[in-house]
C-alpha cells in the first residue's frame, strides 16, 4: 500500500469508528474505534442468545446464521475466485522490516544474540517472525515507563489510536481486510491489599492496546489478528501480527455446501461431547479457518460452533457452574477435505 | 571473553539475565475430562498448554507437567496449609507454571479449580490449599490460568494468601474465557513476550480476545495482579519479565493490570464488567 493509501485506510476506519464510539472521556473510559465489516447473516442472530436448552438440536436450529445455503455458496464462490492465489499482503518478513517502520536501530544481517529461538534481540528490543505460523512479534523493554494518570491517557487515546491504525496500513493490513478495530485502555491500578481501592476511585493506565481482526469478502478469518501496544503517543512497545497468506486447500472445487441437515448431523455429536448432556448455549458463523496440510498451513470453509455450558455438577459441592465457551468446527463445503487433526497429545513426545 | 561475545553478553543483560539456569523449571498442567462432576470433553485445553510449556521450553527452562488424570489436588497443596500437600515437588517447584482446567462460579474462596477426581473429599483446588513461593519452600513467581473465574475482580484480594509464599504476579481470567484451536499459537506468543514485554501486560495483551462470532462477541477478560511491599515495588513487579528474578517482598501492595471496562457478559456479580 502506498503512503496516501494508508493514510486513506486510516481515515475511512477512523471515520466510521469515531460515528460508532465517541471518544472516551477519563471518567467513562470506552475503547476507541469500534467498526464491523463482516456479514451479519454469517452469524447467529439475536435468537440465539442466552438460550440454554439440552436440546441440542432445537439450539442448532435457533443458532444456526440465516443466510440461506445458496447465499453461503454464492459467497464463497466470490471468496474463491476472488482472492489472489495465496493473498499475502503483510509485508514483515523480517526483524529489519519493522525496524524500519518503526525508525529504530536496524539488526544487523547476522544478530547471532537470540533470546529462546525465535526472538532476535538488539539492546532493549527484540523481534521475531515465525515463518509457519506467520506471527510477527515486536517489543520493547518497557520497564522504565511509568503508568500514566487516566485522565492523561484519555487525551491521548485517539492519537495513539491514530497511530497504531497507521503502522498497520505500513505494515500491510488493508482496510479491505479489517473485520474488527478496537483501541482499548491496559489500566494499572494500584491498591494496599489491606484496603482494596474502589472501583470509582480513578486508577491509572499502563498502555494502550488496539485489536484488529480479519476479514475476507464478508467473510470472518479465524487465527488471523494483529495487536499494536504503545506505552504513550508516540511510544510503540509491542507488535502481534497472525495475518498468513490466504491460500485455499488445494481440494477446494467447488462452494457446493452441505445443507442444513447435513450440517446438524456433524454439529450434534460435537456439541454431546463438550457439554456432556447438560445444557447449552450456542452460537454460530460461517467462516474461513487455517488449517494443517502437511507442512503447509491452508484455509478451509467451516462453520464455527461456540458452545457454552451450564449445569456441570459438583458431585462433593452440589451447585451447577457456567463453563468455557469451547469452539468447535465442522467442514462447510460437501467435497470432503483432508487435512491434519487439530488435537494433540500432550505426551513425553512433546517434551 | 572476546569483544565479540562480550557485546552479544552485554546485549542480552539488557534484558536483565533472561537467560535461564539450570534449576529454572517450568510446569504446565491440563485436563481435558474429569471424574468428578464435568462430562465434557476440552480437547484443545491441553494444545494451549502444552503450547506455552514448549515455547517456554525453547527458553532453556527445565519443562515439568502433569496431565490428564495426573491433576490431582496434592500436587498444587502446599504441605505447611495440608499435611498431605507435595506443590512443593510439583506445581510450586516451578518458577512459572500455567494450570489448565475449569474453575468454577467462584465463592469466598475464589477460584475453585476442578481437579480431575475427588481427593481428600472435594473436586476443587481451593485458596485454603494455595501457597506458592520461595518464602514457602517453593519456586513459584508467576502462577498462570487458563482458567474461568480465576482471578474474578470482585474477588481479585482471595489470591493475597497464596502470595504470601512469594508470589510475584497470579495471572488469569475475569468471567468466561474460551478454548479454541486457533488460541494455541497466542499461548505460544504470551510464552514469547513474557521475556521482554512483561509477564502481566503480555498476559493481558496476548489472552485478550473481543471478537468472536460474525460480529457477535463474548469477549474474554484477562486480569494479572502484581504484588509488592510498595506501590511503587508492586507497580515494578507488573513488570518482570520471565527470568528477571526480582527479590520477593511482603504482598503488602497489588497492581492489577486488566482492559478498562472488558465485559466477559455474564449476569452474575463476578462477571461484571471490569472497572475504568
Amino acid at each position: 500500500m502506498s503512503t496516501s493509501g494508508s493514510t486513506r485506510l486510516h481515515s475511512i476506519l477512523f471515520a466510521m469508528a469515531v460515528l460508532a464510539a465517541p471518544v472516551a472521556a477519563a471518567a467513562t473510559p470506552e475503547s476507541l474505534l469500534a467498526t464491523k465489516a463482516v456479514n451479519p447473516n454469517l452469524g447467529s442472530t439475536d435468537a440465539a442468545v442466552d438460550i440454554f436448552s439440552k436440546d441440542y438440536s432445537k439450539a442448532f436450529d435457533l443458532a444456526l446464521p440465516p443466510a440461506p445455503q445458496a447465499e453461503v455458496e454464492a459467497m464463497f464462490d466470490r471468496v474463491f475466485r476472488s482472492t489472489p492465489r495465496a493473498l499475502d499482503p503483510l509485508r514483515l518478513r523480517q526483524a529489519r522490516d519493522v525496524a524500519k517502520l518503526l525508525g529504530l536501530q536496524e539488526p544487523p544481517e547476522n544478530v547471532p544474540s537470540k533470546l529462546g529461538t525465535m526472538l532476535t534481540v538488539v539492546g532493549t528490543t527484540a523481534y521475531g517472525f515465525d515463518p509457519f505460523t506467520s506471527v510477527f512479534l515486536f517489543a520493547r523493554d518497557r520497564r522504565d515507563l511509568r503508568p500514566l494518570p487516566f485522565r492523561n491517557a484519555a487525551l491521548v487515546q485517539q492519537a495513539v489510536a491514530e497511530e497504531h491504525l497507521r503502522l498497520l496500513g505500513q505494515i500491510g493490513i488493508d482496510a479491505s481486510q479489517i473485520q474488527f478495530v478496537q483501541t482499548v485502555l491496559i489500566s494499572s491500578r494500584g491498591e494496599d491489599t489491606k484496603a482494596p481501592l474502589p472501583d470509582s476511585a480513578e486508577g491509572e493506565v499502563h498502555s494502550f492496546l488496539t485489536y484488529v481482526s480479519r476479514v475476507l469478502a464478508g467473510v470472518q478469518i479465524e487465527g488471523s489478528y494483529a495487536k499494536v501496544v504503545s506505552a504513550n503517543k508516540g511510544n510503540v512497545v509491542g507488535l502481534d501480527a497472525s495475518w498468513p497468506a490466504i491460500a485455499f486447500h488445494p481440494g477446494v472445487r467447488s462452494p457446493k455446501c452441505k445443507d442444513a441437515a447435513t450440517l446438524k448431523r456433524e454439529t450434534l455429536p460435537l456439541v454431546q461431547a463438550v457439554a456432556g448432556g447438560n445444557e447449552a448455549n450456542l452460537v454460530m458463523a460461517y467462516v474461513l479457518r487455517p488449517v494443517r496440510l502437511g507442512g503447509q498451513r491452508v484455509f478451509v470453509p467451516a462453520l464455527k460452533i461456540g458452545v457454552l455450558a451450564r449445569g456441570a455438577h459438583d458431585r462433593i459441592e452440589g451447585e451447577d457452574d457456567l463453563e468455557e465457551m469451547v469452539d468447535t468446527y465442522v467442514d462447510l463445503l460437501a467435497d470432503r477435505l483432508a487435512y491434519d487433526a487439530d488435537d494433540l497429545i500432550d505426551d513425553d513426545s512433546r517434551d | 571473553m572476546s569483544r565479540y561475545r562480550k557485546r552479544i553478553w552485554l546485549l542480552l543483560m539488557a534484558f536483565a539475565s533472561p537467560l535461564a539456569t539450570a534449576e529454572d523449571a517450568i510446569f504446565s498442567s491440563a485436563a481435558v475430562n474429569w471424574e468428578c462432576g464435568y462430562t465434557g470433553r476440552r480437547d484443545q485445553w491441553d494444545d494451549m498448554c502444552m503450547a506455552w510449556r514448549v515455547t517456554m521450553g525453547e527458553f532453556g527452562y527445565t519443562k515439568r507437567r502433569a496431565n490428564y488424570s495426573r491433576m490431582r489436588l496434592f500436587r498444587f497443596t502446599d504441605p505447611a496449609l495440608r499435611s498431605w500437600g507435595e506443590d512443593t515437588v510439583h506445581a510450586d517447584s516451578a518458577f512459572a507454571a500455567l494450570v489448565c482446567t475449569h474453575g468454577r462460579n467462584p465463592d469466598e474462596r475464589g477460584w475453585r479449580a476442578a481437579m480431575y477426581a475427588e481427593e481428600h473429599g472435594t473436586c476443587s483446588l481451593t485458596k485454603p490449599q494455595r501457597m506458592y513461593g520461595r518464602a514457602s519452600g517453593g519456586q513459584m513467581r508467576f502462577m498462570h490460568m487458563s482458567s474461568c473465574n480465576s482471578v474474578p475482580w470482585p474477588l481479585r484480594a482471595t489470591w493475597d494468601d497464596a502470595a504470601n509464599g512469594g508470589v510475584h504476579v497470579v495471572a488469569g481470567f475475569h468471567g468466561t474465557m474460551s478454548i479454541s484451536p486457533h488460541h494455541v499459537d497466542q499461548y505460544r506468543t504470551m510464552a514469547q513476550l513474557g521475556h521482554i514485554l512483561g509477564v502481566a501486560p503480555a498476559w493481558v495483551v496476548t489472552m485478550y480476545r473481543p471478537t468472536g462470532y460474525a460480529g457477535r462477541a463474548y469477549p474474554n477478560c484477562p486480569v494479572a495482579r502484581a504484588y509488592g511491599d510498595s506501590p511503587e515495588r508492586a507497580a515494578r513487579v507488573a513488570d518482570e519479565l520471565y527470568g528477571e528474578n526480582l527479590a520477593d517482598t511482603q504482598p503488602r501492595y497489588a497492581r492489577n493490570l486488566y482492559v478498562s471496562g472488558c465485559d466477559p457478559k455474564g449476569d452474575k456479580s463476578f462477571q461484571r464488567p471490569l472497572p475504568p
